[in-house]
């Protein structure tokens, strides 16, 4: 199953690819030009530039030779800074990835435990004061509730620093990220503890809860066996929120200064540095794809009935 | 019978109440904000930057002096406005679009519907910023960009109501009677979607309200000096320090603006609809 | 006589059902001694797995018992403390399901459900848990009981599962097993495979056993006495020979005309007229059994019959009861 999933991964990574490239290209605003301006070039330079960045050929073979080159983890040079992308890459994913890792993470040690008491105490205070927090959560954005803790964390407090990424793998590293863990996770909570309060709604009320408690388990036990279950549409929301965890990401990275993708992104953007936006959306179509097949091998694990 | 409900609801249901309340407030400063607000957002005060609130400026003033207040007050009119226009263009398109795939059906239909999948599964925001690197930056691009990764939802509803009709209305009288699609569409298969897309509308508006700001926030929406909260509290982020005041009133704004609109909404369902209660 | 082991006295269950309290178990009694076979039959509705759950005082909201004793092995039941509640549950008294596929939790694999009840209930190591897991499969009938250890209910027929079920009821060492109609869900010939196992393992080990079924035929071929179930209380209850044989209440009567009888297979199954009480209607007064009565007197329609116990070990409630055998016409009663 996992091998043919792999083999249906290759042609939607090419397509998206394709899309990505073609979008990137067939609009007006020649990179050259837009790099030129302002200042006077001469013609001859800008045909050089043209010819280096391949853009003097058909769109075909600009594609053909930027995927041969991306396969093998070339995805060419920056117009802006002249450094290869794939270093740039290097550069800011590491620490991208460490505040999406540790996000999802905090998120999950935060949305367990409220979604599973929510259920077994639904309809009562606690549960409402659960959902209420969810709505809540919800309902402040990310980069809003990032200069806010910085704010009150950074600055009145003085306990977090405010910017940066900090150094080594102790403390300083550790106050750089936990804010922007603790933001990026806040935001994720409330759609994984909603759906594992309904899901452990649903199976509570199975007869093999019933069952599990009239052999006498545990309350712990009792829950544990209907927690697996209730856990499979939660890992299916976390393929869904994975789009929204890279955006979360992206603006955590921009609030805090923390050098990752997301600036990358904005700064590459804005300076119509096309190499580098075509290789960061074609590694988020790659993860995001990653993302549903792993979600796929994880509910698979957790429920043998899960198929399809 | 309706109305009635909602009103007996609003008196006793205090959250939906007070929600409500929120959303025509900041629906009335949208509409009449440039009257409301006392000062000309752009107007400069040379010597008065960075000053705290106080009597004269409410929320205190930014680098150039400017009424933050005032300010806020006009960048309503963009965060609603751009939240408008996405949900417009998203249930036009997704109406239309749901349309011709129900109608044509079969291969094409699956194609559509497929297409829409990705886009749906695209985040909204990233799609903006793709947007933005291909068309640069505006409200214009951003908002296309958020609608059309919203636009499957809508599409979704009006599709399988475009497929029920067909099977019953249109191909047993009204084509006989010689009606057309669009005859069909509009009174058929839109009035039996309407309160479907009204709760999906509801719901992208809240998002797209969140994703401008975002997209603003990032330098790729609206653009300065256009007062919009996104790019205020861009702004802000580069004198926190100095001046909290400037990052926090935009924030709570926003929050404000969404939590209001999120409990309005869940309230409302939860009494409209008796199986949202459990 | 000694203490019985499980002794019953006015149980009443009630149950919320659309803003009004319905009795789905009204005023039961009953005892089980040691080792003895009890079964209890009626329509589906007439209050049997309230019954099962209700001695295992397990009972779900919008259900709460009301009122009543149940006292097993000296220990009362409704007024145990949760950790005790749990040694009796799956302890002392362990309960089979009716549909063995929904009570086997489903993300488990066989071994570790097995395994987890037998840790609860008796302080063993893991391996020694393991040991008699294999063991237990391999006693309820299930070929290479290793291998399916590993098994996921879902990987297993529906006999199968039901035979995990009787192992995982058995697990804890029960000295009184209640089974709650455990051969509804399988086909027939796996029915009778499963019966001839729970009459091999009620006997091996010496349990006592409330078989709960819908099936006449059923309870009679392996329980010594029959408690007649309608409508949440018992109509009629005796040794097995003599209710099957001679039927005093117009219910048991129907139930029996109903039942597929050894000689003479009926098919279709015949069915009583009229259904049970429903729970949304407005309580019925008297006898509960009288809108539906062929024999049906005006005092039914007014008072609760009281219990008429005429001849030791038969006791009925009717005001307006089949003859006694000797005298009678009923059905299966032999001619004088």
């Amino acid at each position: 199953m996992i091998a043919q999933r792999l083999i249906a991964f290759i042609p939607i990574i090419i397509a998206v690819s394709i899309l990505i490239f073609l979008a990137l290209r067939v609009v007006p605003g020649d990179p050259v030009t837009v790099l030129t301006a302002g200042s006077p070039v001469p013609a001859e330079v800008k045909e050089q530039l043209r010819r280096e960045f391949d853009l003097d050929k058909p769109l075909t073979v600009q594609f053909w030779n930027w995927a041969k080159n991306a396969v093998q983890g070339d995805f060419g040079i920056s117009l802006k800074t002249r450094e290869p992308v794939t270093e740039l890459l290097g550069e800011t994913l590491p620490i991208t990835l460490t505040i999406l890792i540790g996000g999802l993470i905090l998120s999950m040690l935060i949305s367990v435990p409220l979604g599973v008491i929510a259920a077994l105490r639904q309809g009562r205070l606690s549960d409402q004061l659960i959902i209420g927090a969810t709505l809540v959560t919800l309902s402040v954005p990310v980069f809003t509730a990032g200069i806010l803790a910085i704010i009150v964390f950074s600055f009145w407090l003085g306990w977090l620093p405010p910017f940066g990424r900090g150094e080594g793998f102790g403390w300083d590293r550790v106050s750089h990220l936990l804010m922007p863990w603790c933001v990026l996770g806040l935001a994720m909570t409330a759609a994984q503890t909603n759906t594992l309060r309904a899901g452990m709604i649903d199976v509570l009320n199975r007869e093999y809860i019933l069952a599990a408690e009239a052999r006498g388990l545990s309350p712990i036990a009792v829950i544990r066996h209907g927690f697996r279950t209730a856990m499979v549409p939660v890992v299916n929301i976390l393929g869904v929120q994975f789009g929204y965890m890279i955006v979360g990401t992206v603006l955590v990275d921009f609030v805090f200064g923390m050098g990752g993708i997301g600036q990358l992104l904005v700064d590459a953007v804005n300076q119509r540095d096309y190499p580098v936006v075509q290789a960061i959306l074609v590694c988020i179509a790659v993860a995001f794809t990653a993302t549903t097949l792993l979600v796929d091998i994880v509910a698979s694990r957790l429920d043998p009935r899960y198929a399809d | 019978m309706r109305t009635a409900a909602v009103l007996s609801a609003l008196r006793r249901d205090p959250a939906l109440a007070i929600s409500a309340g929120l959303v025509v407030i900041f629906v009335i400063i949208a509409v009449f904000g440039p009257w409301i607000a006392p000062q000309d957002p752009n107007q400069i005060n040379p010597g008065s930057n960075y000053l705290p609130p106080s009597g004269d400026f409410w929320f205190g003033t930014d680098r150039s002096g400017r009424d933050l207040f005032s300010r806020l007050i006009v960048g309503t009119r963009m965060a609603l406005l751009g939240a408008f226009a996405v949900v417009v263009i998203d249930v036009g398109l997704g109406t239309v679009y749901g349309l011709i795939a129900g109608y044509i059906g079969g291969r094409v239909d699956n194609i559509m519907m497929r297409i829409g999948d990705i886009l749906l599964s695209f985040p909204a925001l990233i799609m903006g910023v793709l947007f933005v690197a291909i068309f640069g930056p505006g409200l214009i691009p951003v908002v296309v960009g958020l609608a059309l990764v919203y636009m499957p939802t809508a599409a979704r509803v009006v599709r399988s109501q475009a497929r029920i009709q067909t099977k019953e209305q249109y191909v047993e009288a009204g084509r006989l009677l010689g009606y057309s699609p669009l005859r069909i569409a509009l009174r058929h298969v839109l009035p039996n979607c309407l309160s479907q897309i009204i709760v999906q509308a509801s719901i992208v508006l809240a998002y797209a309200v969140v994703d401008l700001a975002a997209l603003s926030f990032l330098g790729l929406g609206v653009q300065p000096p256009t007062p919009d909260w996104g790019n205020m509290l861009a702004e802000a982020q580069k004198s926190m320090l100095l001046a909290p005041w400037l990052a926090i009133f935009p924030a709570l704004a926003i929050i404000i603006l969404v939590l209001a609109w999120n409990v309005f909404g869940a309230r409302l369902r939860y009494h409209l609809d008796p199986t949202e209660r459990r | 006589m000694s203490d019985p082991l499980l002794n019953v006295e006015g149980l009443t269950t009630v149950y919320r059902v659309g803003g009004r309290e319905f009795a789905a178990l009204n005023d039961v009694s009953l005892t089980c001694q040691a080792g003895e076979r009890l079964g209890v039959v009626g329509e589906s509705g007439s209050g049997k797995s309230v019954l099962a759950l209700s001695l295992l005082n397990i009972i779900r909201a919008p259900g709460r018992i009301t009122a009543g004793r149940v006292v097993f092995a000296d220990q009362d039941i409704l007024h145990l403390r949760r950790r005790e509640l749990r040694r009796v549950r799956g302890g002392g008294m362990s309960l089979i399901f009716q549909d063995a596929a929904a009570s086997l939790t489903p993300v488990y694999p066989v071994g570790v459900q097995l395994g987890e009840i037998i840790r609860t209930h008796l302080s063993v190591t893991r391996a020694e848990a393991a040991r008699q897991s294999v063991q237990l499969l391999g006693q309820v009938g299930i070929p290479e009981p290793e291998r399916r250890l590993r098994a996921f209910p879902s990987e297993l027929s529906g006999g199968m599962k039901q035979r995990v079920a009787i192992a995982m009821a058995l697990a804890s060492e029960p000295s009184l097993l209640i089974a709650d109609d455990p051969t509804s869900a399988v086909d027939v010939t796996i029915q009778a495979q499963i019966l001839e196992l729970l009459r091999h393992l009620v006997d091996e080990r010496q349990l006592a056993l409330i078989y709960i079924s819908h099936d006449f035929r059923v309870v009679s071929t392996i329980c010594e006495r029959l408690l007649i179930l309608y409508a949440g209380g018992i109509v009629e209850q005796g040794d097995a020979p003599s209710v099957f044989n001679a039927p005093r209440h117009p219910y048991t009567d129907a139930l029996l005309a109903c039942s597929p009888s050894v000689e003479e297979y009926r098919f279709p199954f015949a069915t009583l007229p009229g259904n049970p009480p429903n729970p949304r209607d407005d309580p019925i007064v008297g006898c509960q059994f009288h809108p539906r009565c062929p024999r049906a007197l005006d005092v039914c329609a007014r008072e609760t019959p009281h219990e008429e116990s005429p001849t030791a070990g038969h006791s009925y409630r009717c005001w307006s009861p089949l003859d006694a055998p000797g005298r009678g016409s009923s059905a299966a009663a032999s001619a004088p």
